[in-house]
């Protein structure tokens, strides 16, 4: 009941025009940059345009801007409040807050990462189906995690700040290898997308750090944020 | 339901131990701080930085169970998200097992049909508490009802007022929080002062701040001698002593509160008419200011008197004055 609750929140906040023009926004950005990337050499454009402008910037940016659009601009606490106020359970109002937006976000990390491959590989290419493929499940999973984080982030500060705590913590620490960058998804998603790993990971063990830790930033969050 | 808060502490309000049973409250504070932060944790919209709140044992922040049965008003509100607030109602209703079908009736009853067909998003502040305030007052499982400012939303006074007493009379604990005296005395109900961001309640008046002149309340009336007369048979122990002027009176009690409180209590009662109430002693506040209007007033009226003297006498010192 509040799950589904929670999920009928979520979706009349992203019904707003704001969403398409950012979906819009971070596309061209994505489809700018692999451009780009494609006319500095077609040889490693790919990686270089997914691990750059779609996993590394446009995807955090664009999920931290539907967490933002769910949680109303405020803490969780808050965009929860119309109703956990009458009496629904606040971790699952925030489960159900969290589907719409996580979807969004693996559709989108999934449509744009394709669409960076097709540009930067061009349809002639024989590695074009195993890099689409590669890049479409990367961004199913890393879309979701990245929403995972951000809302249970929301859950600090006052306002809500904790998301562009974690993001800017992401952008500043993840880009690292070391320790620092472990709790932060970007080293991850870097490392599924063949880039340096952060502590020597294997693949399957950045997909499960990837995992792992946006869930407990998403435990710790509904935690904070009790029933 | 029993009503309990332990040192309870959130923003501005620096600590609340109250042990509330059904009734009437009127929560009066001159700051708007510690009323919202009073509302906030009695219903559950967060809990105490320090301290505890419980609602028959039950911390509302931490128990769906426990907010069910509370009917709040913030002092910021905010609809659930839908097209139109008449959908937004719906949907409040449902997330409080009523049904759904019943919001148009709410709205009509509360004499706000005009906002039905509106977005949520184009209703400013009133409006929205307005709608929150309506759908409070219509929560019949209530056992609690917390509710900032009532009277201040586009709902009248006088069904706001029927509801509350409807609610008092089922047996819910309703507890109101203003920061009008008039707003208070209205409203009705045993009055609870926030003193400092504190707020006690206590079964027996005591002096607090001091006592003497800090407890005396100036009056002017016409009828100040029967005035005083009936306050000398106030349970609270006031003292009274007639001023030079016929239509004055000064009279004393163990708290400033408490003594206004039963001043009007008693003029209305008698219907005597009171012109003015002010204390004897001003606030610190009010001492502040004058002290800080004191010192502008000098400071300005020194520079006006460099300003205006020869250059090479006291100008000079004004230049001296103003370098770092």
């Amino acid at each position: 009941m509040s799950v589904r609750a929670g999920i009928d929140l979520a979706r009349e906040r992203l019904r707003q025009r704001a969403t398409l023009v950012a979906a819009g926004l971070a596309l061209s950005f994505e489809l700018g940059v692999a451009v780009l990337e494609r006319a500095r050499g077609a040889l490693g454009a790919a990686d270089r345009a997914l691990s750059g402008g779609a996993f590394g910037v446009a995807l955090p940016l664009f999920c931290y801007f539907l967490v933002g659009r769910v949680c109303n601009g405020a803490s969780l606490r808050e965009a929860v409040l119309p109703l956990a106020r009458h009496g629904m359970d606040r971790r699952e109002l925030t489960l159900g807050l969290s589907l719409p937006a996580a979807l969004l976000a693996a559709g989108f990390a999934a449509f744009s990462s394709l669409a960076v491959v097709l540009v930067t590989r061009g349809l002639g290419d024989p590695a074009l189906a195993g890099d689409a493929l590669t890049s479409i499940w990367i961004g199913v999973v890393s879309g979701p995690a990245y929403v995972a984080a951000l809302v249970g982030a929301s859950a600090y500060g006052r306002r809500g700040q904790g998301r562009s705590w974690l993001v800017a913590a992401d952008f500043l620490l993840g880009a690292g290898d070391s320790f620092l960058a472990f709790p932060w998804p970007k080293g991850h998603v870097r490392n599924l997308l063949g880039g340096t790993a952060v502590l020597e990971l294997s693949q399957l063990g950045a997909l499960l750090a990837l995992l792992g830790t946006s869930l407990a930033f998403m435990w710790l969050g509904t935690l904070r944020n009790q029933r | 339901m029993r009503v309990q808060l332990r040192a309870a502490a959130l923003g501005q309000l620096r600590g609340a131990e109250l042990d509330l049973t059904p009734g009437r409250y009127v929560v009066l504070s001159s700051e708007r701080g510690p009323l919202c932060s009073l509302v906030a944790v009695m219903a559950g919209r967060e809990p105490p930085r320090h301290g505890q709140v419980l609602l028959d044992g039950m911390a509302p922040a931490a128990s769906p169970e426990a907010r069910r049965k509370v009917a709040a008003l913030f002092d910021e509100e905010a609809l659930p998200p839908a097209k139109t607030v008449l959908a937004g109602v719906a949907k409040a209703l449902g997330a409080r097992g009523a049904a759904g079908n019943t919001a148009t009736q709410l709205l009509a009853d509360a004499d706000l049909t005009e906002l039905a067909g509106l977005a949520p998003s184009a209703l400013g502040q009133r409006e929205t508490r307005s709608i929150a305030l309506a759908l409070a007052l219509a929560h019949d499982a209530a056992e609690l009802l917390v509710l900032h400012e009532p009277l201040t939303t586009l709902v009248p006074a006088a069904f706001v007022l029927a509801r509350l007493d409807a609610h008092t009379a089922r047996g819910a604990l309703v507890l109101t929080t203003t920061t009008s005296t008039a707003d208070a005395t209205v409203l009705g109900g045993r009055w609870l002062c926030v003193e400092l961001g504190r707020l006690r309640e206590g079964e027996t008046t005591t002096p607090r701040l001091g006592a003497g002149p800090w407890q005396q309340v100036l009056v002017e009336s016409k009828d100040a001698r029967a005035l005083a007369q009936l306050l000398l048979d106030s349970a609270h122990g006031l003292s009274t002593e007639l001023g030079a002027a016929s239509d004055s009176l000064k009279v004393s009690g163990p708290a400033l509160d408490v003594t206004v409180q039963e001043l009007i209590a008693v003029a209305r009662q008698h219907d005597l008419e009171i012109r003015r109430i002010e204390a004897a002693v001003p606030p610190v506040e009010a001492l502040l200011a004058a002290r800080a209007g004191f010192a502008r007033g000098a400071y300005e009226a020194s520079r006006a008197g460099f300003a205006s003297a020869p250059a090479h006498g006291p100008a000079r010192a004004t230049g001296e004055v103003g370098t770092p």
